[in-house]
């Protein structure tokens, strides 16, 4: 099933999503997503619930619950399919929860070392010690506005919703991976959090080799964070791309017209949120 | 199971080899020891018929020809061969090897001049007027057959005394340390903790054996919190894999008092933690903690019982069990409270982390409330590792087996970094972490 990329003229192609057919508890849920997203461009994806973004975003994070059926994934011309999860992150992939996990006991500080450390070893870096972690963590808290205490917290534990998400972008911030899959991050936000989350979004833009994949619900966050491309899914297939006038224009419009014009159907009866717990 | 004793059980007939050696000849101690003789004879083993012990079977420890090593010759043991069990040279140490008191392996430099630690044995036989009243008062041979056993056996064990308004900083160890003798031995240890009234004192109990010594270890320790006063207690489980340990602790505490005490097991293929306290003033606080361990086929049972007789007491118990392989581990805890007991605050949680698919953890916690205006709390957990836990820490870059000894050793931290004993802590910290499949990994994080 692995493909081996043989594009020359596609030298800035990050990630290269090939017909990809999806599954988790024997149900189809993606039906042929195809998506290429290149070095340095944001991607916001929308769609109505149920639509397979949730899923899209765990699967390319290599969630064991979901099945790949059919098609390819390439990243920075791998097989991404073929790597462990770990081994993902070790490659520069990172998901942003929509529901970030709370793990009780285990504290912000060993894991998110642990985590930069074993990053930094597969890639033959030296780890990183304490204390310049420390320097490293603080920094980034200070630009989310989150507090150093969150540092000796147990993960997500006790957290606010909002604080949940600021934590993820924290997260990625310290990590600085090549590809991040946001997955509504901007979900439950008020302004002011998503001012902050867009401001982190921003700031790990300014690399220009970064490149993002944003799931949201709203066209909210796309008026502090500009996207190169728009895609809306229904029914677990990109029904229609195009630039960030889409996102107005569903804003404002809703998804029927998009229904109606590609003839692809959403399916509610795959409610997403039964495969996203 | 019947209740019959075997024509000859293996403990009266050693208790008859070793009499002449037992310290103590005063008459209220002989009576003291007659008293736990009767107790054991008439009660005998405990089994599984009692509510008490219906998770735990003693059978083997009845079943095996233990010796008594007051009976063989002192054990070959040198400093180096301790070292592992022992904290810096500069800790006031108490050692002794198969029941008995190895000067040449203590070290009582370090106690300060104002505490009296010596061993219980050389108090009975030179001074038995300081513990008359003391000894046997708290744990009385009457309470449980085992106890009696001890009480009628024991040869000798760990006296600590800290008078009036003394202040002790620095922990007092006590090592029980059992060696392969080339035959089953079992030894009945017995502490004494004193701490008169606003006096304070740290105290770590290590029960641990070397090689795979076949003991049976049948230990009391009593403690006496007086007004005010201060213990901090770990009791340190590192028995070989062949032991069988029975353990009782019980702690009775005065107005005000504070008892802050962690019963860690790693060791023994079969434990029984008995931790009874009995708050008997006003304003009493008591931290009773609990960590254990299993692995292979151990079997950890702690049992605990705390009682509140009088008004604003606090008491605070949190039982945290890792279970592998075909490991068992069973907490049974009460807490009572007295009609005169008001303003009670008694709080107790049972978490456990099953982390194979053959290991078993049992839970009951309980509460006998007679008051009516106490806040009174208790539960118990059990699960495995969460996949959802697993599949968050992978996305970030961290190996399974990393995450999952992560979340364990993190699990586990709760109870950890709460021992207010620090050399104590840094050793169970350790312990933890080397019980742990890839705990490297985790020691290189923190």
């Amino acid at each position: 099933m692995s493909k081996i990329n043989t594009d020359t003229n596609e030298e800035s192609t990050m990630l290269e999503i090939d017909n990809l057919h999806v599954s988790a508890d024997d149900t189809g849920i993606l039906r042929g997503i195809d998506l290429d997203v290149d070095g340095g461009e944001l991607h916001a994806i929308m769609g109505p619930n149920g639509s397979g973004k949730s899923t899209l975003a765990k699967a390319l994070a290599g969630h064991e619950a979901y099945e790949i059926d059919e098609g390819d994934v390439t990243y920075k011309g791998k097989d991404l399919l073929e790597l462990e999860a770990d081994d993902r992150a070790h490659e520069g992939v990172f998901l942003a929860f929509q529901y970030p996990v709370e793990i009780p006991g285990v504290t912000q500080m060993t894991f998110l070392r642990t985590a930069l450390n074993s990053i930094r070893e597969a890639n033959g870096k030296d780890p990183m010690s304490a204390g310049e972690f420390l320097e490293l963590a603080r920094e980034k808290l200070d630009e989310l506005d989150l507090p150093e205490d969150m540092l000796k917290r147990s993960l997500n534990e006790g957290f606010s919703g909002g604080e949940k998400k600021r934590n993820e972008i924290f997260q990625m911030a310290v990590l600085q991976p090549e590809l991040c899959l946001l997955d509504e991050t901007d979900s439950g936000l008020d302004i002011d959090a998503l001012q902050i989350v867009a401001d982190g979004i921003n700031r790990m833009r300014e690399d220009e080799d970064r490149s993002m994949v944003l799931i949201t619900h709203y066209e909210r966050i796309l008026e502090y964070v500009e996207p190169d491309h728009v895609h809306v899914m229904l029914g677990g297939q990109i029904a229609k791309s195009g630039g960030p006038e889409l996102a107005e224009k569903l804003e404002e419009k809703g998804y029927d017209w998009i229904e109606e014009e590609t003839g692809i159907q959403r399916s509610p009866q795959q409610a997403e949120g039964a495969l996203t717990s | 199971m019947t209740q019959t004793q075997p024509q000859l059980d293996v403990h009266l007939a050693n208790r008859r080899e070793i009499e002449g050696q037992l310290p103590g000849s005063t008459d209220w101690v002989s009576d003291l020891r007659r008293r736990g003789l009767e107790t054991y004879e008439e009660e005998g083993w405990p089994t599984q018929d009692e509510e008490a012990w219906k998770y735990t079977s003693l059978q083997a420890a009845r079943e095996t020809e233990y010796a008594s090593p007051l009976t063989l010759d002192e054990a070959d043991v040198s400093r180096e061969d301790l070292a592992e069990f022992t904290f810096d040279a500069t800790t006031a140490q108490l050692v002794f090897v198969n029941g008995r008191y190895r000067a040449d392996l203590s070290n009582l430099d370090a106690v300060p001049e104002a505490a009296t630690v010596r061993p219980l044995a050389d108090v009975l036989d030179e001074d038995p007027g300081r513990v008359r009243g003391l000894l046997g008062e708290y744990a009385e041979p009457e309470d449980e057959p085992l106890t009696g056993l001890n009480t009628a056996n024991f040869a000798d064990g760990a006296y600590v005394e800290v008078p009036e308004t003394e202040v002790v900083e620095a922990p007092i160890h006590v090592l029980y340390l059992t060696t392969d003798v080339g035959e089953p031995i079992a030894v009945h240890p017995r502490t004494l903790i004193v701490a008169h009234e606003s006096s304070q004192v740290p105290v770590v109990e290590t029960y641990a054996g070397l090689d795979d010594v076949e003991a049976f270890t049948n230990a009391v320790t009593e403690v006496f919190t007086a007004k005010n006063a201060t213990v901090d207690h770990v009791k340190l489980n590192r028995e070989s894999p062949e032991t069988i340990h029975v353990g009782t602790q019980e702690f009775e505490q005065d107005r005000d008092s504070v008892v802050r005490s962690n019963t860690v097991t790693f060791g023994s293929k079969l434990t029984r933690n008995n931790v009874y306290d009995m708050l008997v003033g006003e304003g009493i606080d008591a931290n009773l903690n609990g960590l254990y361990m299993g692995t292979d086929d151990q079997h950890i049972d702690n049992y605990t019982r705390i009682r509140h007789d009088e008004p604003h007491g606090d008491s605070h118990q949190l039982y945290k069990g890792i279970l592998d392989d075909s490991s068992r581990g069973v907490f049974r805890g009460t807490i009572f409270v007295s009609p005169g007991a008001q303003k009670t605050d008694g709080y107790q949680h049972n978490p456990n982390m099953i982390v194979s698919e053959d290991a078993l953890a049992n839970s009951v916690p309980q509460l006998e409330i007679f008051a009516d205006d106490v806040k009174c709390s208790h539960g118990s957990t059990t699960g495995d590792v969460d996949d959802k836990w697993i599949f968050y820490l992978r996305s970030r870059g961290l190996s399974e087996d990393q995450a999952r000894d992560l979340i364990v050793y993190s699990f586990a931290g709760e109870v950890v970094e709460d021992i207010t004993i620090e050399p104590a802590r840094d050793t169970v910290r350790e312990l933890v972490l080397d019980n742990l499949d890839h705990g490297d990994a985790v020691r290189d994080a923190l």
